[in-house]
């Protein structure tokens, strides 16, 4: 589906961060969900998805607030995002599907509801209306995919709004 | 979920020479009888007298903005959203209708400062207002949050008074104000209202 604006794909995300333009959002993408939130990001930013069949003994790590360990495991470490994008505080609930995010260290694993790869992917990414957007916000853009709204972003500009303040 | 939509107004009837503002410049004037629910107050039916007509919203029982009525297209019951991560506080989320996507502040988590716990629970009522960001550019959409259905109301300059500044976010999104029932309602432009943020604009304490 070609709309009006600008032809983009994986490589010119930078590019559009920011702006207020609708663009073509093209190329191979991974659909990641948690909760409501539907997170739309390069597929080269996006390592191996792997299952959590222990979840319900996900502890949490002793001075990280909002990150987990699994009991007698401590090679891997997780984290679950909340709606506002930063880290639950609570072990989460049915998040079965952990995954690797570019930019982050290799023993941090992001856990979602839903993981889907989506490739050629053509769609209008709009711009949201300025009143909606707080200070380095890693969503500035939206799609609208199966009749949901997803919010294309970045590995880079999504861990950096999610772990400001958190000591991992 | 099923919305419920009141198709409702706007009338023709605001006065452009009036000092009230007027935020699209009349762009809106849709025929048609005027629906909102008329304040037994107001004088609408009175001829000779001078002023215009706003309508009312009630944000939180008996907290009041004013908009220019040709701004106020439609009351949506029992609204359902699309959440929006890491969006502004006073976000309730997006709206679909007519095809677009619109933002729906929460007008007393705007005016309180911070996230409205409440707005988690479902919500009778929003308006979608029209604004423009700047004169000129085309007329886009947005929506706020209801406590109850509009009313009508007939102002008049007697009515005039200063805006509270104990609400900041009135200093940005508000361009005049008026008393009603000893309150001070502030009249929004919704061109200010959508076409910026307000995260900044934070009450101020004590």
């Amino acid at each position: 589906m070609e709309k009006q604006g600008v032809r983009m794909d994986n490589n010119d995300i930078e590019k559009i961060n920011n702006t207020a333009k609708t663009y073509t959002l093209t190329g191979n993408y991974v659909l990641l969900r948690a909760d409501e939130t539907r997170l739309l990001l390069p597929q080269t930013d996006v390592g191996q998805a792997e299952y959590l069949t222990h979840e319900s003994q996900l502890l949490p790590l002793e001075g990280s607030e909002g990150v987990f360990y699994l009991e007698n495991h401590t090679d891997h470490f997780f984290v679950a995002l909340s709606a506002h994008l930063k880290p639950q505080h609570t072990p989460p609930q049915n998040h079965f599907i952990a995954t690797y995010l570019a930019n982050t260290d290799e023993e941090l694993r992001w856990c979602w509801h839903e993981v889907k790869i989506l490739h050629d992917l053509q769609l209008a990414a709009h711009p949201l209306p300025e009143v909606v957007l707080v200070e380095n916000s890693p969503v500035t853009h939206y799609v609208e995919l199966e009749g949901s709204l997803v919010y294309p972003c970045t590995a880079e500009k999504l861990l950096a709004f999610a772990l400001k303040e958190v000591a991992v | 979920m099923t919305t419920n939509k009141t198709t409702i107004q706007s009338s023709a009837s605001f006065n452009t020479q009036s000092p009230l503002p007027s935020s699209v410049n009349g762009e809106f004037a849709f025929m048609g009888e005027d629906l909102f629910e008329q304040h037994p107050s107001s004088s609408l039916t009175q001829k000779n007298t001078k002023g215009a007509v706003a309508r009312l919203l009630e944000y939180e029982w008996r907290r009041y903005v004013a908009v220019a009525p040709h701004t106020a297209l439609e009351v949506i019951e029992n609204p359902s959203f699309s959440p929006i991560p890491a969006a502004a506080y006073y976000i309730a989320g997006m709206l679909h209708w007519q095809q677009r996507w619109l933002p729906v502040v929460n007008l007393r988590a705007l005016v309180n400062g911070k996230a409205d716990d409440d707005a988690l629970l479902p919500l009778k009522y929003v308006l979608v207002l029209a604004y423009q960001a700047q004169a000129g550019e085309p007329i886009n959409y947005g929506a706020v949050t209801l406590h109850g259905l509009p009313k009508s109301l007939l102002v008049v300059d007697e009515q005039a008074c200063e805006l509270p500044e104990s609400i900041p976010v009135w200093q940005q999104v508000a361009v005049s104000c008026f008393t009603y029932e000893r309150e001070a309602v502030p009249i929004i432009d919704t061109g200010l209202l959508f076409a910026q943020s307000h995260v900044n604009a934070l009450p101020k304490v004590g």
